[in-house]
């Protein structure tokens, strides 16, 4: 295989699997710069061990492996408990990510549809928080309300939408069965 | 099982403000629930497709396929290969960090019986480019380049650069290491070019200037004219260009210890007259803890209260060590590391109360830095403290509900390691909290609930509920602090006004 196909194909596995990557790096680390940076690093070394992959294998699990690796080196630097999960939690986050089969294009499909069918409270809830980037203290100021009231909103909310999703992705499966 | 508690602590996550309980809470349940697991995937995938869906992180797009080359050149394929890379890393290339920066040429580093025009910056704070103007008094400062200017007042002083600064009237006397060679300054008609080490400028509001040269050499940009002006020469250059040369005259111009003299002399006067004041402001009957830091010798580890007789209310000091506070002379605490603090215990209960207290914030380090903070987090709790962008806090807790009142940034890096007085009043009868800075009301917020406060054990300069076993929150303040009162009553804004101006390090 020639350099040029190889970044090629380090590049579709990349991307067919950056969500997931993604999701447990922020399931792990608060949102902001260290995140950004660890998702960063977690993909240049991805890129640099790229030829100890070995394609047909699960790229996901090879590279979920990498981003947790990245984060407990983080956890390391940062010399602090906090938000330090245990080996055993983390191993079971990243094997049940990496086992998941969903294709991320089919999951983007139903997120756009379930998306469409929510709540225009809960849809503007969503909005603050993923386009405003508003802490959940930031939300309650604004509306008012306590925190536990935004958290409870906030899981109302993603419950609907995974709810949503998980129904659209078991039928599509079905049907392409 | 309910999901609603693993939610709640994954968000607490995303944003920075789960405490360590709360991980080891999560780390539980993910370890005891197989179900807990398959929902933290499925929301923390879902989370990521969100913050691209919605937050618009721009979606990595794969490159279009690479035309397969004719010739198969190994270095062109490797350029393929970096290409596609680079394209990858360029979306994350937006992550890396970025630096902090602020805008600033020049620190104020002593500033002695200074009227400004206008409101003026504080000894110790960076200075911007921009306009230093005042109509009396004497101020040093110090360019990054490491020039050090001397202005007497009248003056009308710009800072243009890290390196350069114009002047409109005034008199200065600038020393110049060799690491800042260069240095200039303007004015109207003419442009001095420091080569040397030390030099004076006055110049009246008339354009009438003064070019003396104390040691080293001077050059003199004027109407397209350059000349050099040697050691112990001086010159007078009127609005019109006419130039004379005239005796060099050191004494007119204010030295450095002149300056450090002076204004030490005023921080004796000060230190004093806050000294009496602080003598009667812990009789005010209002006083339910006063710490004026000056009652220990050096080597205690206790913080005296107000009271002469001990109680719970003296501090006992963790970690911290006794430092200068506002003035030569003045004690303080300097917190820094993440376990220091001071521990008391108070028995109160506050309808109203005011948080008052002199601080140096070094720099915030953390999510949050305590000023002053209860054990507990539960009804009737006060948690008193600097957020990480630099709001200043006040947090209350009621029977099932919990607020925050924040005020607007008040510390860039421009403001670290200047003393500032902040004050903050919990109002319950008008319903309102009010947060003072240096005396000045910086914002009023109504009331989200009312309840009773009730204090208990309570931290200064961090926070001290231990989460688990002994695992702590860091929230120690990386600064200073050399006075502290808590009234249980609320306070009216003139009397703020005036702890203000008697505390204040200079004027």
């Amino acid at each position: 295989m020639t350099p040029a196909d190889r970044g090629e194909q380090f590049v579709r596995l990349f991307v067919q699997n950056q969500k997931r990557i993604q999701g447990l790096i922020l399931a792990l680390v608060p949102k902001g710069a260290d995140a950004d940076d660890i998702l960063q690093e977690a993909s240049a070394v991805m890129w640099q061990k790229f030829s100890e992959f070995e394609l047909g294998t699960n790229f996901a699990a090879w590279a979920l492996r990498i981003a947790r690796y990245q984060v407990m080196a983080y956890y390391t630097a940062q010399k602090r408990q906090r938000a330090r999960l245990s080996d055993e939690s983390l191993d079971a986050v990243v094997e049940t990510l990496a086992r998941r089969a969903e294709r991320e294009e089919d999951r983007t499909l139903a997120l756009e549809g379930c998306l469409a069918g929510l709540d225009r409270s809960d849809r503007e809830l969503l909005d603050l928080r993923y386009r405003s980037g508003a802490t959940v203290g930031d939300l309650a100021r604004q509306s008012g309300k306590t925190v536990f009231a935004v958290y409870k909103a906030l899981n109302r909310a993603h419950d609907r939408l995974l709810g949503c999703m998980r129904g659209k992705l078991s039928t599509e499966g079905a049907e392409r069965g | 099982m309910n999901f609603d508690e693993l939610g709640e602590l994954m968000e607490a996550l995303r944003d920075g403000t789960i405490e360590d309980g709360q991980v080891a809470r999560l780390d539980q349940l993910l370890a005891e629930h197989p179900e807990a697991v398959d929902y933290f995937v499925d929301r923390a995938w879902l989370r990521a497709e969100l913050d691209e869906k919605l937050g618009g992180s721009p979606a990595l797009r794969l490159p279009a396929p690479a035309r397969r080359p004719h010739r198969r050149l190994p270095a062109g394929l490797a350029v393929a290969a970096a290409l596609a890379l680079a394209a990858l890393l360029a979306v994350f290339g937006r992550a890396t960090r970025s630096e902090t920066t602020y805008e600033g040429c020049a620190i104020l580093t002593k500033s002695f019986e200074t009227r400004w025009e206008g409101s003026g910056p504080a000894v110790g704070s960076v200075l911007p480019k921009g306009r230093l103007a005042f109509e009396s008094g004497v101020i040093q400062v110090e360019f990054f380049s490491g020039a050090r200017v001397i202005l007497e007042g009248p003056a009308d002083f710009e800072l243009v650069s890290t390196n350069e600064g114009l002047c409109r009237h005034g008199k200065l006397r600038a020393f110049v290491p060799p690491q800042a060679q260069g240095f200039t300054v303007r004015t109207a008609g003419i442009q001095l070019v420091d080569r040397g080490t030390e030099f004076g400028l006055r110049l009246d509001r008339s354009g009438d200037a003064e070019v003396h040269v104390f040691q080293g050499r001077v050059e003199i940009h004027s109407r397209g004219a350059r000349s050099d002006l040697a050691v112990g020469r001086a010159l007078r250059i009127d609005p019109a260009g006419v130039v004379r040369p005239i005796d060099a005259n050191p004494q007119a111009f204010v030295t450095l210890s002149d300056l450090t003299l002076r204004s030490a002399e005023e921080a004796k006067a000060r230190l004093a007259r806050w000294g009496g004041a602080s003598e009667r402001l812990r009789q005010d009957p209002r006083i339910a803890v006063y710490y004026s830091f000056e009652d220990a010798p050096e080597w205690s580890r206790e913080l005296r209260s107000q009271r002469p007789e001990r109680s719970p209310l003296d501090g006992a000091i963790i970690g911290c060590r006794w430092a200068e506070g506002r003035w030569p002379g003045k004690k303080a605490l300097e917190f820094r590391g993440p376990g220091d603090r001071v521990r008391f215990q108070d028995a109160g209960e506050y309808e109203s109360l005011t948080l008052m207290t002199w601080v140096r914030v070094d720099s915030l380090d953390r999510p949050f830095s305590g000023l002053m903070l209860t054990d507990g987090w539960t009804s009737g709790s006060v948690h008193w403290q600097i957020t990480q962008h630099g709001t200043l806090r006040l947090g209350i807790h009621g029977d099932k509900q919990s607020n925050d009142y924040d005020t607007p940034v008040l510390f860039t890096p421009g403001q670290f390691g200047r003393w500032i007085h902040l004050c903050t009043v919990y109002n319950r009868d008008a319903r309102e909290v009010l947060h003072y800075v240096d005396g000045r009301l910086a914002n009023r917020l109504a009331l989200k609930f009312d309840t009773q406060l009730r204090l208990g054990a309570v931290e200064l300069g961090n926070w001290g509920v231990p989460l688990q076993g002994n695992v702590y929150a860091v929230r120690n303040l990386n600064g200073r602090m050399d006075e502290f009162a808590l009234f249980g009553k609320a306070l009216g804004a003139d009397e703020i006004r005036e702890l203000y101006s008697v505390g204040a390090p200079a004027p």
